[in-house]
């Protein structure tokens, strides 16, 4: 390592020291956390105000959701999140090689995420298990009532599904970072802010996946 | 204090990849254990469980993976205020449909008979029973009194 360390750390002018960088862009990114927690808080409020008002029909309409492929995606996104971390510690330990396997395969479960959930678009679209007027499956009990519950699970995931893209994206201009040799155990807060979103994508998922799915 | 740490500031607390480990093993069984109660009817209780579940798992990944109890506290102080207000949202939203119902009768009527229509779809032999959209199913229409139709 060399000696004079702090003029290795790529220090934007606004700030006076490296640490304060590091509070200050972490502190920004909680902030912006708290907003994407009440953005989907929105959501979440229909979804309780709507299963309140009609218990049958959540409860019948959920049957239609495929308890397995939903599982599997939660697993995948775990595990994603895992690799996320994994990266971070490996930034730490100076291990580029690592962070680069690391964001790669965070990618990687990104997009398989994605793949199970188009397989899961593709069968409602289908079966006619569509928001609105759009409804046309013939074999629910309450169909009059049935769309709302699909409305709700198409905004849910289709706003988390529009999370997870610009994830990719966001890790896959990281990981083009690291692979330009960007990072390193001085310099790795970008790993550690797109994390933070990463993480929230996973924490929003593991509200959706009993809410949607599992509810009785 | 020193410069450095004035500069760079405390060093990180790096955490084992062990531990992280754990934590992704610990939500994968959350998760399984989630699955498998869901085959259970608590009744009322079943949202409460799933929540907690839910919750412990949030928990475990914005502590350990977002580093909320490792890094500085006004962090989880960000977060925890937009989760209050949240749950401030919901519960005043829910309070609200529910309490209607003490005001005006057709809204309970409303919740009894969508859970009418739910038992009766438990039955097989029931599915489907209105194929189309339109015409309404006598038998499932509650009396909610004269003029409220």
């Amino acid at each position: 390592m060399a000696k004079n360390e702090e003029a290795l750390f790529p220090l934007a002018d606004h700030f006076a020291t490296p640490y304060q960088q590091v509070e200050s862009s972490k502190l920004g990114m909680w902030l912006f956390l708290a907003t994407e927690i009440l953005l989907f808080g929105g959501l979440f409020t229909a979804y309780s105000v709507y299963a309140y008002a009609h218990p049958g029909v959540f409860k019948e309409a959920h049957r239609y959701l495929d308890v397995t492929l939903g599982m599997t995606n939660t697993i995948v996104l775990l595990f994603s999140s895992l690799t996320v971390v994994l990266a971070i510690h490996a930034a730490q330990k100076d291990k580029i090689k690592w962070v680069v396997f690391n964001l790669g395969l965070t990618i990687v479960c990104a997009a398989a995420f994605l793949v199970v959930k188009y397989f899961e678009y593709a069968h409602k679209f289908h079966a006619g298990l569509l928001p609105g007027r759009y409804f046309t499956n013939a074999t629910i009990s309450n169909p009059d009532q049935a769309h709302i519950f699909f409305g709700i699970y198409f905004l849910m995931t289709g706003l988390h599904g529009i999370h997870v893209v610009i994830g990719i994206g966001l890790l896959t201009w990281i990981l083009l970072r690291a692979i330009k040799g960007d990072f390193g155990s001085q310099y790795y807060l970008p790993i550690e802010i797109s994390g933070l979103y990463w993480h929230l994508v996973d924490v929003i998922w593991i509200f959706l996946f009993p809410l949607l799915y599992l509810i009785r | 204090m020193s410069f450095r740490h004035m500069v760079l500031g405390p060093k990180p607390h790096i955490q084992s990849v062990a531990l992280y480990w754990i934590v992704f093993f610990a939500l994968v069984s959350l998760t399984l254990l989630t699955v498998y109660l869901s085959h259970y009817d608590f009744g009322a209780w079943s949202v409460l469980v799933t929540l907690i579940i839910a919750g412990t798992k949030a928990l475990l990944v914005m502590g350990f993976f977002m580093h909320l109890f490792f890094d500085n506290k006004f962090y989880a102080l960000v977060a925890s205020t937009s989760l209050i207000f949240l749950s401030i949202f919901i519960l005043s939203s829910v309070l609200d449909f529910d309490s209607r119902s003490y005001v005006d009768e057709q809204d309970a009527n409303f919740r009894l008979r969508d859970e009418k229509v739910y038992q009766r779809s438990l039955n097989p032999e029931n599915l489907p029973f209105r194929p189309g959209l339109s015409e309404p199913d006598k038998a499932l229409l509650i009396d909610i009194g004269p003029g409220e139709h």
